[in-house]
């Protein structure tokens, strides 16, 4: 295995006296896609904003190749080379498309290349450019949910967060937006995704690491065949 | 029929005035949630580099004004900043201590007595036309007010800067997760309300050429109210707001029998409170629209 993209080490994270994250250790790999799924409350979308510098950690370290990130604002996480697609999309929805689209160009580390960029993700995602200019709140939420990634892709991140992508989708339009994800990992983008559907995202992830408590409790890898019950028990703690 | 026109047109060039000063307060509102009392002391500031620069030439007059508000807000900017992460609540006290705090050093340095700008006083000459008199200062007002409005309006809508600043006031954390850089919007936010102030200290300091220590608070309160009164959570809300504010205040100063004028300001603000009790988000906002700012 080479040196991890991104290395979380014994990370806790503390709301006041709950603690939402407990000794978290995992690392990614360079175009490695991992799935963090459990229940609600397990320390899943915690663990992403801490990593984007939303929230401080009391103890542990995140680590960006060589670079720190604890103590880091978000804005310079982001332009580290690491993007998020929040919960709820959190697209501005009385901006344009295009303007939306733009929001994510400050994030970039390098000017060069915005074009082709551009083109690539336009072709991903053809609504960006076919509504470029309505409000991006008259999108329906599969187009906003493809928006949102765009936005997030144009920053051309290095490692792409997405937390729960296919909330509140179909599932016809969840299934088009894992199409566009695997179109995502062939240029090489790392990925790390929370998300409720487990065993969709244990099958399409490299690896999928269970979440309960905040602390990783199941590791699984995706070329493995799937255990309902250890999965439950997993979940549950049965 | 003269009479209306005479005051629709002062009615527009006190609403332009307070339109600038509410978008001052806006813009910072926007990108930081926190409502400025001590905005009217920068104008107040500007209002005294124009009265200590009197044997100066008007342009030079101008450029300190400008420099002397702007740098005024960037030390506020640096003052308020550890607020960042405060309460609503703390961040407004904060503000009211350093606006008594700076009108109090005024009152030490200048005393209560106000003392004479001479700043334009020619503005002050009127021309006529078809029976209305119409000031130049009125007139200089509503094209400053205008140009200044639809400059930062321009710079909103079309700029990389405007665009972050926009993005900013509207979902702030949203804005940090994509790479907008707080720190250098709210700096941006709090020069540009600097310019404003001076911009709205001058327009002032021609009509009213008495620096006192309440200079600009006097314009402030009635500025925040439009803010309020039109919605915080907008831009275009808040500035729409001022200049109603300024409008109203002219219409029903004309409107007011004149042994009723005492009571212009219990009438305007009674409206006020019906407005905000119909209307709590502000007269030009659909539903909520409050969001936290971390």
């Amino acid at each position: 295995m080479g040196e991890a993209v991104l290395q979380v080490g014994e990370l806790d994270v503390w709301f006041g006296p709950l603690q939402a994250v407990r000794k978290l250790s995992f690392a990614l790999q360079p175009g490695e896609v991992v799935g963090l799924v459990g229940p609600n409350g397990a320390g899943k979308s915690t663990t992403l904003l801490t990593i984007m510098g939303m929230n401080q950690p009391t103890s542990g370290s995140v680590r960006l190749g060589d670079r720190e990130l604890v103590g880091l604002s978000p804005e310079t996480i982001a332009q580290l080379g690491i993007a998020l697609v929040p919960e709820g999309r959190r697209i501005y929805a009385e901006f344009t498309v295009a303007e939306n689209l733009r929001l994510g160009t400050f994030g970039r580390r390098q000017a060069d290349g915005l074009e082709a960029d551009l083109a690539w993700v336009n072709s991903l995602f053809p609504i960006v450019d076919e509504f470029r200019d309505r409000p991006a709140g008259q999108l329906s939420g599969g187009q906003q949910q493809q928006l949102a990634i765009a936005r997030a892709l144009i920053a051309r991140p290095q490692i792409l967060l997405l937390d729960e992508p296919s909330l509140g989708l179909a599932p016809t339009i969840v299934d088009g937006l894992f199409d566009a994800l695997a179109e995502i990992r062939k240029r090489g983008v790392t990925i790390l995704m929370v998300e409720q559907r487990a065993q969709l995202t244990a099958e399409f992830a490299d690896r999928s690491l269970v979440m309960r408590g905040g602390e990783i409790v199941l590791t699984l890898a995706g070329d493995e065949p799937l255990d309902p019950a250890q999965i439950a028990s997993a979940y549950f703690g049965a | 029929m003269t009479d209306l026109i005479q005051s629709l047109v002062d009615g527009v060039a006190l609403g332009s005035l307070y339109a600038l000063a509410a978008l001052g307060i806006g813009l910072v509102f926007g990108v930081m949630r926190l409502i400025n009392f001590a905005y009217g002391e920068v104008i107040t500031a500007a209002a005294y580099t124009l009265l200590l620069t009197k044997d100066l030439n008007v342009g030079l007059r101008i450029l300190l004004a400008v420099a002397v508000a702007v740098a005024l807000s960037l030390v506020m900017e640096f003052v308020f900043r550890p607020l960042r992460v405060a309460t609503p609540a703390t961040m407004l006290i904060t503000t009211f201590a350093v606006s008594f705090l700076l009108q109090n050093v005024a009152v030490l340095w200048f005393g209560t007595q106000g003392e004479s700008i001479g700043f334009l006083s020619d503005l002050n000459r009127a021309f006529e036309i078809g029976g209305i008199r119409i000031r130049w200062i009125t007139l200089v007002s509503i094209l400053v007010g205008g140009a200044f409005l639809a400059a930062i309006a321009y710079l909103l809508d079309r700029t990389d800067i405007g665009l972050q600043m926009r993005a900013a006031a509207s979902d702030f954390t949203t804005a940090r997760l994509l790479g907008v850089r707080a720190t250098r919007v709210i700096i941006f936010a709090f020069i540009l309300s600097g310019v404003l102030a001076a911009v709205v200290a001058m327009m002032l300091a021609v009509q009213r050429p008495l620096a006192t220590p309440t200079f600009g608070f006097f314009v402030v309160i009635p500025a925040l109210v439009g803010v309020v009164v039109g919605g915080l959570d907008r831009l275009l809300s808040a500035t729409i707001g001022g200049f109603v504010i300024g409008f109203a205040t002219v219409m029903l100063s004309d409107l007011l029998p004149s042994q009723s004028r005492v009571f212009l300001n219990s009438v305007l603000f009674g409206l006020v409170i019906v407005v905000l009790l119909v209307k709590p988000n502000g007269l030009f906002l659909r539903g909520a629209a409050t969001a936290e700012r971390l």
